[in-house]
C-alpha cells in the first residue's frame, strides 16, 4: 500500500484526528437527521448527471450510503464509520438508521470531550461498551412481546404505519408477516399492473424447473404434481440410459414408482428413456434443474436433502451416472407432495430429520447474524424461509419503474421491521423507551471516572431521538422532554396530535431488537472513532458502493 | 353378544357440556348422555369398522378424524360429510375454536403432514405449517382467550411448537428438545401453557415467548393425556392445585380425559370409558 501521508500522535492521545472525525460523523448525522420521526422531511440526493432528477429518499440508511465521499480526509474516515453503523441497523432490521445517527453523534461529542479532558481513550472504549450493555438489558427488560390474533396485527400494523406511509403497502405485509410469522420467507417482486398482490405458496419453493417436456401427466398442463414422492439429489448430469434404468428400477421395485429428480442436466438419451418409463406407466417421474445459488452451487442441494431425508448421491467429483446406476432406494427422500412448473418446482412436507432441520436452521441464522453483504444477506433469509417451509410472495407495482422500485425497497424494509418485531417484542416509539432507559441508567452510581462519563454521556445519546423527533416534528425538545419525565410508564409523545398518549392507543411503537441494535452499533462505532491515534490515508482510494 | 363401547379401546373424548360426552374408539364414534338411562350409544354405524383416533365438538357439529379423512356432521352425529383435504393425512388429534360460533375455526393434528386449518368449520382443510419443522404432531391445545390471542400449542416428537396467529405460522419453545417426545398439551385460562412427555414428566411454560421448564411438582414421567386441570400419567389422574398436582385416582389406564359437569371421564385401551365422581381431593369410580 503506498501512502503520501501518516500523521503521529500527539502526547495527548486522539486530539489530532477527533475534530476531523466528529466532522464527519456530524456531516453524515445532520444529513440524515430530518429523516428521523413520524413527521419527518426527506433527503435530495442529486443524480450522476447534472440533468438528472435528484432523487428523493427518506430512509436514513439509504441516504448515508450515497454518500461516497467527503472532501477532508480525516472526516471521510469519521463519515465512512457512520456510513458503515447506518447501513448494517437498516440492512439487519430495515429501519433503525436514523435513530442510531442520533445516538452515535451525541455519544461521538460527549467521548471526545472526556478525552480532551483526560480519559484515556482505551478506558473510556470499555466504560462505553459497559453502559451501552446495561441500556441494552434495561430496553429489553422493558419490552413486551406481541400478542397474537388481532391485537398483534394491529401492533403490527401500527409499526408499518410508522415507516409507511402507504395504506395498501402497509395491509400486505401485516398481513404476509402475520401469516408467515417471524422467520417465513418473504420475497418481493415487481409486478406489471400498479396494485399489489399477495401469494402464499405452501412449502419450500425453487426458481429452477422441469428440465424437459412431456413429463406432464394431464396433457395441456403445464403443471406437474406428484403425491408421496421419492426425492433423488444428483450433481452434474445424467447422461447415460443404462444408468437411468438400473437407478429407476431400484426405486420403482422398492414400492416407490414416483420420482422428482433433481439434477443439473439431462442428455437427450436419458430424457427419452424417462419419457418411455413415463409413457408405459412404470413410473411417473419430474426431473428438475438444480438450483444454482451463486458461487454455493452445493448449499441449495444439500438444503433439499435436510428437507426431505435424501442423500446427496454424488459431489460433482464423481460421475452422476454412476452415483445414480448404484443408487439405493434408501438414499433418496420423500416429500407428501412436490410440484414443477417451467419456471419453479416446490417441495411441500419433506420427510425432514428435525433434529437436521434444527441444527441447518441455527447455522443459517448464525450466518445471517455475522454476514454484511446484502446479497448473501438475501440469499440466506431466502434459504432459512424455504427451510421453515412456507414463502409469501408480494408482487408490487407503481405507476412508473422509478416509483415501483422505491415502494419495493420500502416494503422489503418493512418486512424485514415487522419480522425483527415479531420476533423480539416492543417497547414504547418515538424515543420514549430510550428516554426511561436514560433515567434509569443515571441512577447508577459508579466509582470510576471514565464509567460515570459513560454514563453521562450514554444517558445524553438516548434522549437525543426524543429531542430529534420532537424538533423534526416543530416542538421545543426541553417541552416534550419535561412533559415524558412525568408521564405513565407506557406513555409516548406522540408528536402527530402533541400530546402523552398510551403507546398502544397512538400506535407509537419500536422493535426492541431495532433499537437494541442501534445503541450496540453507535456505540461500537464512537468506541473505534475515539480509540483511533493515527491514520494511514491512501494516494488513490478505491471507491465501492458497498458499505 | 350386543356390541357395548367396553370392548373396544378410546382414544379420544370431548365433551360440549356437562350433559353430553363423545367418544372416538377403535370401533367408530359413540355418544353419552347424562340421564337415568345414561349410557354409551353408537352413533353413525357407517364408521363402525373404522378406528378414530381424534373426536371435537362445538355446538351440534362434530368433526372425527381417522387414518386418510376427517368427517364432519352438523347435526349431532345424524348425518355425516368428509372434509377436503390437501392430502390424505392422518389425523391424531382434532380441536376447535372456543369462538367456533364467530370463526369457524377447526386444526388437525397429522402424523406426516404437520397442522391442517379450517377456516370454514371444517368443510375444507389446508396445510398451515410455517415454521413447523417436525411435521409428526401428537397433539393440539387452543388458548381459552383464542379469539382475542390466536395462541395454539402443537406438540411432536421432538418439539413443541407454539403459533400466534391462530395456528398458520409456528415456533419452536425454547429448550422444548429436552422433554421430547411429548404427547399432550394444555393452555390454562392464564395463559401458562403445560406439555405432558412420554418419558420426562410434565412441562410448563408460563407463555407462549418463555421457556419450558420441568414442572417438579408431577412425579410420573408419563403424561398421557392432558384435559384443564387434569392429567392422565403412568400411575393415575392427577389435578392441579395452587400447591401442585395432586393424585386423584390411582386408574392407570387412561389414555384420554374429558370432564363432564362432576364427572371425570377416562377413556383407556380397555373397559372403554371410566366414569368418576369429582369431588375436592378424589375421584371416585
Amino acid at each position: 500500500m503506498s501512502t503520501n501521508n501518516r500523521l503521529r500522535s500527539d502526547p495527548r492521545p486522539g486530539v489530532i484526528f477527533h475534530p476531523g472525525l466528529l466532522a464527519g460523523i456530524d456531516t453524515i448525522a445532520n444529513m440524515v437527521r430530518g429523516t428521523l420521526g413520524p413527521l419527518a422531511r426527506t433527503v435530495a440526493v442529486s443524480g450522476n448527471f447534472r440533468t438528472d432528477t435528484p432523487e428523493i429518499l427518506d430512509d436514513a440508511g439509504i441516504v448515508a450510503r450515497r454518500v461516497i465521499q467527503i472532501g477532508d480526509p480525516v472526516a471521510d474516515a469519521g463519515a465512512m464509520m457512520m456510513r458503515h453503523a447506518l447501513w448494517r441497523v437498516r440492512e439487519l432490521h430495515g429501519d433503525g438508521a436514523a435513530t442510531t445517527a442520533m445516538i452515535a453523534q451525541t455519544m461521538a461529542h460527549g467521548a471526545v470531550r472526556a478525552v480532551s479532558a483526560g480519559v484515556h481513550p482505551t478506558l473510556m472504549r470499555e466504560a462505553l461498551t459497559k453502559s451501552g450493555k446495561l441500556a441494552i438489558t434495561a430496553l429489553r427488560a422493558c419490552s413486551e412481546h406481541i400478542r397474537g390474533g388481532s391485537a398483534g396485527r394491529e401492533t403490527l400494523r401500527a409499526v408499518a404505519q410508522a415507516m409507511c406511509q402507504d395504506a395498501e403497502l402497509c395491509d400486505a405485509l401485516t398481513m404476509a408477516v402475520d401469516l408467515v410469522g417471524a422467520d417465513g420467507g418473504i420475497t418481493i417482486v415487481a409486478n406489471e399492473p400498479r396494485t399489489i398482490f399477495s401469494e402464499f405458496i405452501e412449502g419450500s419453493m425453487w426458481e429452477t424447473g422441469v428440465l424437459a417436456p412431456g413429463f406432464s401427466h394431464e396433457p395441456g398442463k403445464n403443471m406437474v404434481r406428484l403425491d408421496d414422492a421419492a426425492v433423488v439429489v444428483l450433481a452434474g448430469t445424467l447422461n447415460s440410459a443404462e444408468a437411468v434404468l438400473d437407478g429407476l428400477r431400484g426405486l420403482i421395485d422398492s414400492g416407490r414408482p414416483r420420482v422428482l429428480l433433481v439434477v443439473q442436466g439431462l442428455s437427450d438419451e436419458a430424457r427419452q428413456v424417462m419419457l418411455q418409463i413415463q409413457h408405459r406407466g412404470m413410473a411417473n417421474l419430474l426431473p428438475v434443474k438444480a438450483p444454482y445459488l451463486e458461487g454455493e452451487a452445493m448449499v441449495a442441494l444439500e438444503d433439499i436433502c435436510v428437507l426431505t431425508g435424501a442423500t446427496q448421491l454424488n459431489t460433482g467429483d464423481t460421475a452422476a451416472d454412476d452415483a445414480f446406476a448404484r443408487m439405493a432406494p434408501a438414499q433418496a427422500g420423500s416429500a407428501r407432495r412436490v410440484w414443477a412448473d417451467d419456471k419453479r418446482f416446490g417441495i411441500v412436507a419433506g420427510a425432514r430429520n428435525p433434529h437436521l432441520m434444527r441444527e441447518r436452521i441455527a447455522l443459517l441464522k448464525r450466518q445471517l447474524d455475522t454476514e454484511t453483504h446484502t446479497d448473501m444477506l438475501e440469499k440466506l433469509r431466502g434459504r432459512l424461509g424455504r427451510l421453515y417451509g412456507g414463502l409469501a410472495m408480494i408482487r408490487v407495482g407503481a405507476a412508473t419503474m422509478k416509483a415501483g422500485s422505491v415502494r419495493r425497497d420500502q416494503a422489503e424494509r418493512m418486512a424485514r421491521a415487522l419480522q425483527s418485531v415479531l420476533s423480539s417484542g416492543v417497547v414504547a416509539g418515538g424515543g420514549a423507551a430510550l428516554a426511561r432507559v436514560a433515567a434509569t441508567l443515571e441512577q447508577s452510581a459508579p466509582v470510576a471516572l471514565e464509567a460515570r462519563w459513560a454514563r453521562d454521556i450514554m444517558a445524553g445519546a438516548l434522549r437525543a431521538p426524543l429531542r430529534v423527533i420532537a424538533e423534526n416534528a416543530g416542538y421545543d425538545p426541553t417541552l416534550s422532554m419535561h412533559s415524558m419525565t412525568h408521564a405513565a410508564a407506557d406513555a409516548v409523545f406522540d408528536v402527530r396530535t402533541g400530546m402523552n398518549a398510551g403507546m398502544r392507543a397512538a400506535g407509537v411503537i419500536d422493535s426492541v431488537e431495532t433499537l437494541c441494535s442501534a445503541i450496540r452499533v453507535a456505540t461500537s462505532t464512537v468506541a473505534m472513532a475515539v480509540t483511533t491515534d493515527a491514520l494511514v490515508l491512501r494516494k488513490a482510494p478505491p471507491t465501492s458502493a458497498f458499505p | 353378544m350386543s356390541d357395548t363401547l367396553e370392548q373396544h379401546a378410546v382414544f379420544a373424548l370431548a365433551a360440549p357440556n356437562a350433559a353430553l360426552c363423545y367418544a372416538a374408539s377403535s370401533a367408530g364414534i359413540w355418544r353419552w348422555r347424562a340421564g337415568r338411562a345414561a349410557r354409551w350409544k353408537r352413533i353413525a354405524p357407517e364408521f363402525a369398522a373404522v378406528g378414530l383416533p381424534a373426536v371435537a365438538v362445538a355446538g351440534k357439529s362434530i368433526w372425527i378424524g381417522a387414518s386418510g379423512d376427517i368427517a364432519v356432521s352438523r347435526d349431532e352425529g345424524a348425518s355425516w360429510q368428509l372434509s377436503t383435504l390437501p392430502v390424505r393425512s392422518e389425523v391424531q388429534a382434532l380441536a376447535v375454536s372456543p369462538a367456533y360460533d364467530r370463526d369457524g375455526v377447526v386444526l388437525a393434528a397429522t402424523a406426516r403432514d404437520g397442522v391442517l386449518r379450517s377456516d370454514n368449520g371444517g368443510a375444507t382443510f389446508f396445510a398451515w405449517n410455517f415454521g413447523l419443522i417436525d411435521l409428526n404432531i401428537n397433539a393440539l391445545a387452543l388458548s381459552p382467550d383464542f379469539a382475542n390471542d390466536g395462541h395454539v400449542i402443537a406438540t411432536g416428537d421432538h418439539a413443541v411448537f407454539v403459533s400466534r396467529n391462530g395456528g398458520r405460522a409456528w415456533r419452536e419453545l425454547p429448550e422444548s428438545l429436552a422433554g421430547a417426545p411429548f404427547t399432550s398439551a394444555a393452555i390454562d385460562v392464564d395463559g401458562t401453557l403445560f406439555v405432558g412427555s412420554e418419558t420426562a414428566g410434565l412441562w410448563r411454560a408460563a407463555d407462549v415467548a418463555s421457556k419450558l421448564t420441568r414442572d417438579v411438582t408431577f412425579k410420573p414421567v408419563t403424561v398421557n393425556a392432558l384435559s384443564g386441570d387434569l392429567a392422565a400419567a403412568s400411575d393415575g389422574i392427577y389435578r392441579r392445585t395452587r400447591a401442585g398436582w395432586k393424585r386423584l385416582s390411582a386408574d392407570d389406564r387412561a389414555l384420554c380425559l374429558a370432564r363432564c359437569g362432576g364427572s371425570l371421564f377416562a377413556g383407556g385401551a380397555e373397559q372403554g370409558v371410566r366414569v368418576f365422581k369429582l369431588n375436592h381431593d378424589i375421584a371416585s369410580p
